[in-house]
């Protein structure tokens, strides 16, 4: 073999020999210690041979202490990993259906949606007179709406009714740092529950927030993160499809607070989750009823208005209610009462609402001031606006940045307006202004955030409800910015000049006729403005009753609701 | 062709018994008592280059060493021959460990020959080196057991061959007392709790056929300790602690006079137990 024919053998086969003279070093130098090692331990002295010798037996004793467990270490930590669950075990809360102990009739108020949920509910406790028509049995029920309105506490009621056991877990607790995580705890809770089903002839997957698995699959973007929370939902979409074909008795129950288009459109698709229960924030009656209930479980004074409280809670959720309650009881404790009364009730929902009393003392001018500003707020909201009640006027700092404020709400939940509800707004913004320019002849910088609202609600009449005085109809917000793309040479608007300053003028009309109306009210109704306004700093604060009270002495009656 | 599991089995068990029965069968000791002057001094010449000249006394190994300059000029022992000490101490012992069987008690006498006439001497129980070679006990406790004697001997001036040396046979309670009479000085004289609170001006101890009486001189110069602190019950303790720690029984009792009491306390092996 010649120098060139050597040259192509390297070339082709280095790694090869590369590798071999490698191990032949490794092979040659443990050669080497070993023959090396027992030479030494030939011509060791007797005491250490023995030394030596005496030890192996337990060496190897402790070696095989250590093999073992060791080994079973790996084995247990490979079995909980591959067989059962692994990971995907660790944030599972399990709740058994014996823990689960919510009685169908204390599910308060939401009549109607006991209703479709009982429907629900025979239709899994009566499996057979359904398979018996051919019918399907329910897989899926998504309940949805906003918070703290009682999904979850309906979703526990449904597991106590059906008596079966009740798996719950959250979904931001299911998708994980790994990826992949979320779709293997999905397929391990799906796996339990079968097991579960198995032996206990049937049982409920609650998932809590299950926007987090069941959002809108998207493509991802090179990080992975999305490809995690696409396989989380296919594999809850493989889940659900499994129930279907298998006899298992398996319902999955799903909450979550988000709109049901935000939902990935394959999990609403008829099949999986077959029912969908909207469960919105209470009406007054509920609301009345959720007062009643909360209330029987503390000391209250009998005489407190539950149909006043029910109206003075507008847009809050029972979880509200529950927590004005719990905060009205402390307070009551603090103060050293025997019952929880209508002022705690109030106080704890002040709390709630605008913070903590703030420790700051006004002056006598300040306050005046104040009493002023607030009474022409509440005069105006009592005497001219078509839907809101006032519930309460103070002078009292609080800590989200108030010197004082009247709260005045509808006294029903309303989900559309009209144009004599927000004139009333802007009516009511405006009646500070107007107060003080009364009294004092000058005005202060508290107007700030009463202008900010009223030049909101009249931008929004004129710009995008068509309410303007000028006969302008269309909603020209959406003109204002250009569709589609907005480089290149597309305009940036597509409003003229001329309609942005007739829609401009609008607004200012809508403000100076609003404004005048207030004034010639408040002009008018002098001995009652003052009238409050001593009474608010006589007093402080003053409650619906107090106020109603003024309103009366005064022989002024609250407009008929529009 | 494929094994199977039993039959690999088969194979590796013998092997792995004839390898642990390796362990079991008696290991021929490298060195014997017969020879054992010529081995220690071979491998004191061969491995670090140092000649002692050694005896065998019954069942005491004698090692002798001429150093000229042992002690320095401000009485310390010198570092240089201080390692040749513990190179000679290290031969000496490695051929005495390998031997069956091994003789009791090993003395070094490292001698100043030069200029003061020096004898310093070391005694060592050979089962208390296996001890600690073994980590049975630990190097305090070794150091304690060690007998060390510094002594002035104006024979040992220029005599090289160690002929100024009384070579006897040590028995070990000869051994023990002076032992009991070491530790009892170090207990007084170096242990922190009592360093500097008490003089040492003689301590003797020695056999009344089957009573070690220890004669001492001990008294409190400083300090305050407790009341029922008492010199001869520490004393009868160290002793205590020493029999023990050799399961020696050959004795009845121990006798301990002190400087600070009229009258001598005796003490019975039960009353030694009692103090344990």
């Amino acid at each position: 073999m010649d120098f060139k024919k050597s040259r192509v053998y390297i070339k082709l086969h280095w790694m090869g020999i590369l590798l071999t003279l490698f191990l032949l070093t490794i092979g040659i130098f443990t050669a080497i210690v070993i023959i090396a090692g027992i030479n030494a331990m030939i011509h060791m002295e007797s005491f250490y041979k023995q030394l030596q010798f005496s030890s192996i037996p337990l060496q190897f004793f402790f070696s095989i202490v250590t093999a073992i467990i060791f080994a079973s270490i790996y084995t247990i930590f490979n079995y909980w990993f591959f067989f059962s669950g692994g990971m995907t075990k660790l944030g599972q809360k399990k709740v058994k259906s014996q823990e689960v102990n919510i009685k169908w009739n204390e599910v308060i108020g939401m009549d109607e949606i006991k209703r479709e949920a009982w429907e629900v509910v025979q239709l899994l406790k009566d499996r057979t007179s359904l398979q018996r028509v051919g019918g399907q049995v329910i897989k899926g029920l998504l309940l949805f709406g906003p918070p703290g309105c009682g999904k979850t506490y309906l979703a526990k009621a449904i597991a106590t009714e059906v008596k079966v056991p009740f798996l719950s877990v959250v979904g931001s607790e299911i998708e994980g740092i790994i990826v992949g995580l979320g779709a293997a705890k999905i397929r391990s809770l799906f796996k339990e529950a079968r097991a579960t089903a198995e032996l206990q002839g049937g049982c409920i997957i609650f998932i809590d927030e299950i926007d987090s698995v069941a959002r809108p699959r998207r493509e991802d973007m090179g990080f992975g993160g999305q490809m995690s929370a696409n396989a989380a939902v296919n594999q809850l979409l493989t889940e659900l499809d499994g129930l279907r074909k298998r006899e298992n008795n398996i319902v999955v129950i799903g909450a979550t607070n988000v709109e049901e288009r935000e939902l990935d459109a394959a999990l609403m698709r008829a099949g999986r989750f077959d029912r969908k229960i909207y469960i919105g924030l209470p009406g007054l009656k509920d609301r009345e009823h959720i007062f009643k209930f909360y209330l029987q479980k503390i000391k209250y004074d009998p005489g407190i208005d539950l149909a006043v409280l029910a109206r003075k809670s507008v847009y809050k959720s029972p979880a509200d209610i529950s927590n004005i309650v719990r905060e009205a009881s402390i307070i009551a404790v603090r103060n050293k009462k025997e019952k929880v009364g209508m002022p705690e009730i109030s106080e704890a929902m002040d709390r709630i609402d605008l913070g903590l009393k703030k420790p700051i003392e006004l002056s006598e001018k300040e306050k005046e001031q104040t009493a002023y500003h607030e009474a022409g707020h509440a005069i105006v909201a009592y005497l001219l606006h078509p839907t809101d009640d006032v519930f309460k006027a103070s002078i009292i700092p609080r800590t989200v940045g108030f010197l004082g404020y009247v709260y005045h709400r509808s006294r029903e939940e309303l989900h559309i307006h009209n144009r004599e509800y927000y004139l009333a707004n802007i009516k009511v913004s405006l009646g500070s202004y107007v107060a003080e320019k009364l009294k004092f002849n000058t005005t202060t910088s508290g107007v700030d955030e009463d202008f900010h609202q009223a030049m909101w609600w009249s931008y929004n009449m004129a710009w995008r409800w068509g309410m303007g005085p000028s006969g302008l109809k269309g909603n020209f917000k959406a003109l204002e910015k250009s569709f589609g793309s907005s480089g290149g040479w597309a305009p940036s608007t597509y409003l003229s000049e001329k309609t942005k300053e007739k829609l401009d003028d609008d607004v200012q009309k809508i403000l100076q006729s609003c404004l005048e109306e207030t004034e010639n009210l408040l002009a008018k109704e002098s001995a009652l403005l003052d009238k409050f306004a001593q009474e608010l700093i006589k007093k402080q604060e003053l409650d619906y009753d107090e106020i109603e009270a003024i309103f009366k002495e005064c022989g002024k009656a609250r407009p008929a609701s529009s | 062709m494929r094994k199977s599991p039993a039959c690999l089995f088969l194979t590796l068990t013998p092997c792995l018994l004839a390898f642990f029965l390796c362990g079991c069968q008696p290991i021929k000791p490298t060195y014997t008592k017969e020879d054992i002057t010529a081995s220690v001094i071979s491998l004191c010449k061969k491995e670090y280059q140092v000649e002692p000249k050694v005896w065998l006394r019954g069942e005491t190994v004698w090692i002798y060493l001429s150093l000229p300059n042992l002690i320095t000029k401000e009485l310390q022992v010198e570092k240089t021959t201080a390692e040749k000490i513990n190179k000679v101490i290290m031969g000496a012992s490695r051929v005495i460990l390998s031997m069956n069987p091994r003789p009791q008690f090993i003395a070094i006498v490292a001698s100043d020959t030069q200029e003061y006439g020096i004898d310093y001497t070391i005694i060592n129980w050979i089962p208390d080196i296996v001890k600690y070679q073994l980590q049975f006990i630990s190097r305090d406790e070794f150091f304690h057991r060690t007998l060390i004697k510094t002594k002035q001997n104006f024979y040992a001036l220029y005599d090289d061959e160690g002929e100024h040396i009384e070579k006897t046979d040590i028995a070990l309670k000869d051994f023990l007392a002076e032992q009991i009479m070491q530790r009892t000085q170090l207990m007084f004289l170096l242990e922190p709790e009592y360093k500097g609170d008490f003089k040492v001006k003689k301590i003797q101890a020695g056999w009344k056929e089957t009573t070690l009486s220890i004669n001492a001189d001990i008294t409190q110069v400083k300090g305050s300790l407790p009341k029922q602190f008492n010199i001869r019950r520490e004393i009868a303790k160290i002793a205590a602690y020493t029999f023990k720690a050799y399961d020696f029984k050959d004795f009845l009792a121990v006798e301990i006079t002190n400087t600070d009491g009229e009258k001598e306390s005796v003490f019975t092996r039960i009353d030694l137990k009692r103090l344990l």
